[in-house]
Formats: C-alpha cells, sequence, structure tokens
C-alpha cells in the first residue's frame, strides 16, 4: 500500500467457513481521516470483516493492507489499532481505570494521565472506584471507546458503538467521532442506526451475505425528489400519463390525507409549471431527499431480516 | 526479540494481577488449607499414620498428613484457582482487548498458561502455610525423628531415606511436588477453556481427570494416571520424584500445545 492516505486497502477479500461464504468479493478504500459505514442485516459478515482489518482472523481470498502491514495471512494485529466491540466487557470486579490500566501496560503507550483524560473525554469519572460490574450497559459502552482510544489509535473500528447509549451519549458520541476524524483517525463502523451513521459517515457499504451490494458516497447522495399532493384520483390519473410522457419515474405514498406521489426529479419550478399545464389540481408540494434508510430498504427489499 | 519478551512479561504481570485478584484465588486457598488442616488435626500425633512408633513434630508433620484426601484436594483446588481461567476470559469474549494490542494468539495462550501455573502454585503454597501454622498448635515444636531403618514403614512412599533423615525438607519437597501438580492440573482447563467459553466445565476438569483416570485406569496403565503421582502413598507408587517431575512436565507440554492449536485455530477463524 503506497498510499500515504490509505489506513486500509482490501482488494477480492472472502471469508468462508466450510461451504458459507461469510464475505465474499469484497473491495474497500478506507482513508485517514474519513469515517466508512456498514450496514448490512444480521448474518451480513460485519463481524467477520472487522476481526479480518484488525489482523484477529485471516481471510480465505484476497489481500488486506491495514496501516502499512499485509494482514493477508497473518493474525497479529498492527499497532495503532483501536476498536470497539458490540458488547464490551471488562473484568467484572475491577473499576473502569484499572481495567484500562490493565490493557494499557500491554503495549505501554497510554500514561495513567491519558488514561485519566480519555476517561473524562468518554464522560465517565476517572475517580470512580466502583467495579465495573455495577455499570450499565451505557457505561459500559463509554469504558469499550475509551480502551479504544486510550492509545491513540490511527485506525479506530467500531461494532455498534451506540449500543445502550442514552440520547446525549448518542449526541456525544456522534461529535467524538467527528473529532476523530477532523484528527486524521481513520474510522470504521458498523451499526444499526442508519440516521446516526448518515451523520457522521463519509461513505457507507450496503452489504448482504458478505457481498458489498452498494458503495454510497454520502456527499454525493443528495437525491432530491418531489412530493405532490393532488386534489383527487382524476388529477393522480392526470399525473401519471405526465409523469409517464416526460419519462419521470413515481412511486405512491399513502402517508398523506391527498393522493400523493413522489417523482424523482429535483426540479420543482418546471415540475410545477408542467402539472398545471397538464390540469393537474394540486394541494401541495415539497421537496425531499432520499434517506439512507429508503435506500437501505430498497438494497435488501422487503425480506424480514433484521438489520445489524 | 527483546521487545516482544518485554510486551509478554508485561502482559503476564497482567494477567497474574487480573488471576490472583479473583475471589477464586482466595476460596482456593482456604479450600485446600482448611481442608489440610482438619486432617492435619485429626492425624495420631504419637503413632503417625503407618503405625510407626514414633511420634510426629512440626516438621515432618506435613509429609505425615499428605495422605489420601490430597490427590483429589489438589486437583479440585486447581479447579478452582485458575482453570476456568481461559473459558471465563472467552465467555467475556475478553482475549480481543489483548490481541488487538498485538500480542500473537499462541503468544496469549502461553502467557496465559505460565499465569495460571503460577496463580495455582502459589494458591497451593499459601494454603500449606495454613496447614503449617495448624501444625504448629497442634503438634510439638521440633523435628519427627523416625527411627532409623523405619525407611521399610514408609511403603511406597516418595523418598522414604530423606523423610528419615530430613523430615523438614521431605515436607519441602512433597509441597513442591504437589504445588507443581497442582499447577500442571490447572493447565487442563486451558483445552476446555480454549473449546467451550464454560467455565465451570474448565474448572472441573482437573478433579474430573483425576478421578477418572482412577477409576478407569488399571493395570500398567495407572502409570498414565495423574492419580498415580498425587497419591503418593499407595502402589504401584510414582517410583522417584525425577518420574513424578517428568510426568507433570510431560503433561504441562502437552496440554498447553493441544490447548494453544486449538486456541489459534479457533481465533484465526
Amino acid at each position: 500500500m503506497s498510499d500515504p492516505a490509505k489506513a486500509a486497502q482490501l482488494r477480492g477479500v472472502g471469508k468462508r467457513y466450510g461451504s458459507r461464504w461469510a464475505v465474499q468479493d469484497l473491495d474497500l478504500d478506507l482513508n485517514f481521516g474519513q469515517v466508512v459505514g456498514f450496514i448490512g442485516p444480521n448474518g451480513a459478515g460485519k463481524t467477520t470483516l472487522i476481526r479480518m482489518m484488525t489482523g484477529l482472523s485471516t481471510a480465505s481470498t484476497g489481500k488486506i493492507e491495514v496501516l502499512d502491514t499485509d494482514l493477508t495471512r497473518q493474525t497479529r494485529s498492527p499497532d495503532g489499532i483501536g476498536m470497539v466491540a458490540e458488547h464490551p466487557r471488562f473484568v467484572p470486579y475491577l473499576s473502569a481505570r484499572k481495567n484500562l490500566r490493565l490493557l494499557a501496560r500491554i503495549r505501554n503507550v497510554a500514561s495513567d494521565e491519558d488514561i485519566a483524560e480519555t476517561l473524562r473525554r468518554v464522560g465517565l469519572d476517572p475517580q470512580d472506584r466502583r467495579a465495573v460490574r455495577g455499570y450499565s450497559l451505557g457505561m459500559r459502552q463509554r469504558l469499550g471507546v475509551a480502551q479504544a482510544l486510550m492509545e491513540r489509535p490511527r485506525l479506530l473500528f467500531l461494532d455498534e458503538p451506540t449500543n445502550g447509549l442514552d440520547p446525549r451519549g448518542i449526541v456525544e458520541f456522534r461529535e467524538l467521532i467527528r473529532q476523530l476524524a477532523a484528527a486524521g483517525v481513520a474510522v470504521f463502523v458498523a451499526s444499526h442506526l442508519l440516521t446516526e451513521l448518515e451523520q457522521v459517515c463519509d461513505r457507507v457499504l450496503f452489504v448482504r451475505r458478505g457481498r458489498v451490494l452498494e458503495e454510497l458516497d454520502l456527499h454525493c447522495f443528495q437525491e432530491e425528489t418531489v412530493r405532490v399532493s393532488v386534489t383527487g384520483p382524476d388529477d393522480v390519473a392526470a399525473l401519471r400519463e405526465w409523469a409517464a410522457h416526460a419519462g419521470i419515474a413515481l412511486t405512491d405514498q399513502d402517508d398523506t390525507r391527498w393522493p400523493t406521489v413522489e417523482l424523482a426529479t429535483s426540479d420543482v419550478p418546471e415540475t410545477l409549471a408542467h402539472l398545471i399545464r397538464a390540469g393537474v389540481r394540486i394541494e401541495a408540494v415539497n421537496r425531499t431527499q432520499r434517506s439512507l434508510e429508503q435506500r437501505f430498504l430498497e438494497l435488501t427489499g422487503s425480506e424480514s431480516e433484521g438489520v445489524s | 526479540m527483546h521487545a516482544v519478551l518485554v510486551m509478554m512479561m508485561r502482559l503476564l504481570w497482567c494477567e497474574l494481577w487480573r488471576l490472583l485478584l479473583r475471589y477464586r484465588f482466595a476460596v482456593a486457598v482456604l479450600l485446600a488449607g482448611v481442608v489440610g488442616a482438619v486432617v492435619m488435626v485429626g492425624m495420631n500425633p504419637v503413632a503417625g499414620s503407618r503405625g510407626s512408633l514414633y511420634e510426629i513434630h512440626v516438621f515432618g508433620a506435613l509429609s505425615e498428613s499428605f495422605l489420601g484426601v490430597y490427590a483429589f484436594l489438589v486437583p479440585l483446588m486447581a479447579g478452582v484457582a485458575a482453570a476456568g481461567s481461559l473459558a471465563e476470559d472467552r465467555a467475556r469474549d475478553y482475549p480481543q482487548w489483548i490481541l488487538i494490542r498485538g500480542v500473537g494468539a499462541g503468544r496469549f495462550l502461553g502467557v496465559k498458561a505460565v499465569a495460571m501455573f503460577l496463580t495455582t502454585v502459589t494458591a497451593f503454597l499459601m494454603s500449606q502455610l495454613i496447614v503449617f501454622c495448624t501444625a504448629t498448635v497442634v503438634f510439638p515444636w521440633g523435628t519427627t525423628a523416625p527411627p532409623v531403618g523405619a525407611e521399610h514403614l514408609l511403603g511406597n512412599h516418595l523418598a522414604p531415606e530423606l523423610f528419615v533423615a530430613a523430615p523438614a525438607m521431605h515436607d519441602l519437597m512433597l509441597v513442591a511436588m504437589l504445588s507443581v501438580a497442582a499447577g500442571v492440573l490447572s493447565l487442563t482447563g486451558l483445552v476446555v477453556g480454549a473449546l467451550i467459553a464454560n467455565e465451570y466445565l474448565a474448572a472441573a476438569v482437573p478433579f474430573l481427570l483425576v478421578v477418572g483416570s482412577a477409576l478407569v485406569l488399571e493395570g500398567p496403565a495407572r502409570r498414565l494416571s495423574p492419580y498415580t503421582y498425587l497419591e503418593l502413598d499407595t502402589s504401584p507408587g510414582p517410583g522417584s520424584t525425577g518420574a513424578v517431575l517428568l510426568y507433570w512436565g510431560v503433561l504441562a507440554v502437552l496440554t498447553v500445545a493441544v490447548a494453544t492449536g486449538l486456541f489459534v485455530r479457533r481465533e484465526a477463524q
């Protein structure tokens, strides 16, 4: 990996368990200062991918380079990696600070001051002597984030990082991610909170059954539509006729008082002018932007799978 | 290489700290200490356990008490002290916090094995301190003095000549032997811990192994049973101290090798 801006590069990466592929043919580039999200149903290969990218397990196929280390066949994490697991659990009979001290001692990178500062940064009290067995899920989550941050990683992996956090915690966490990215840390985050990902990520990967369905650059994901509510069924028919003639895709919306359709266009004045000329009686018009959630549902279809 | 060694030493310190602070460590010390003390209090102070006619004194009392019950007490204590440690860690997904810090899975398991061994040995030594203190209360101060030629009264006891010549040294030797046995038996929990994240099952392994092998292995096969090397006073007996150390050494190496292979394989997946 010759590009110094790249924190991780994956090419054709696959992981097979017996005859089942958990991850298949996956390409990914992650630059420093970038936040990349991972969205997929349960079993999409999220944990498998994070384990491979952190050097905890090997890939069956393809090439993985992380922080200038070839992890294709190596099962040892390179320096500079931080990870927050989905359900972080620690030594239950020790305090948060003692737990972090133990882990920090292994690499001997973070000082006691660093630990105290990191605990404060994630909203925990460094002077709290309670054993972590008494911590709530949200507090354990914060501690998980602290253990990942205390050694100042250059590449951070987050697996459902907002699990158990209260609304304030989620807002703080979002701000923390932005700060880290601004400081040049590359962040890879898997979460089922699509609205959260939408707010912090530069790019997202939609993954299903181990394959990337789509990679979306959220800076370019400005796909706007126009929602038009009309007076009655005759107007809907006229609108349909006009849309078919103009070659504009149209979807029915049933969540409003009037018959409403969504037009795949962003040109409101021109659309309005055309509809009025076509004799369509308009009750309301508004511009909307497609959410990540909608895109996810479109991609994954109507199967009743949970989101991971 | 030096950096790796330093990191492993730091990891060993962390592992030891975690194991020694567990309440199970205190339970193991008290279990072996209290049961050992009860056995000692129940001993006949005059006749000795083999009907030999000499009075038992403080030094030499431990050798007299290391009979019967210790063959089961040692594996039980080893299970409580440390055998379930890896399974407990895996149930908590704790190894990932260590492995993510650049420690290879094989190295982690190696350090874990050393920490478990040292923890169990420490627990046993501390328990024997309780037993020794009990001996100072129960028996008269001084050295047990078996009559010259009493070796034949000691049956298959390990190094009977040493017991006759220097009972205190014999005490220390047996404590050392049983400490090593306890430490190695605790390692058997690593194998189960590498396979199943169930600390209770892993903690039961040393005891089940000893009892199972004592019940199942017959004839020459009894030489393979850990019971033979724990029950130091029964036929066929372990033979020499060298044989005892060789047995526990081989068992330790095999156990750690198998556990490491399983753990590394599982982690790589």
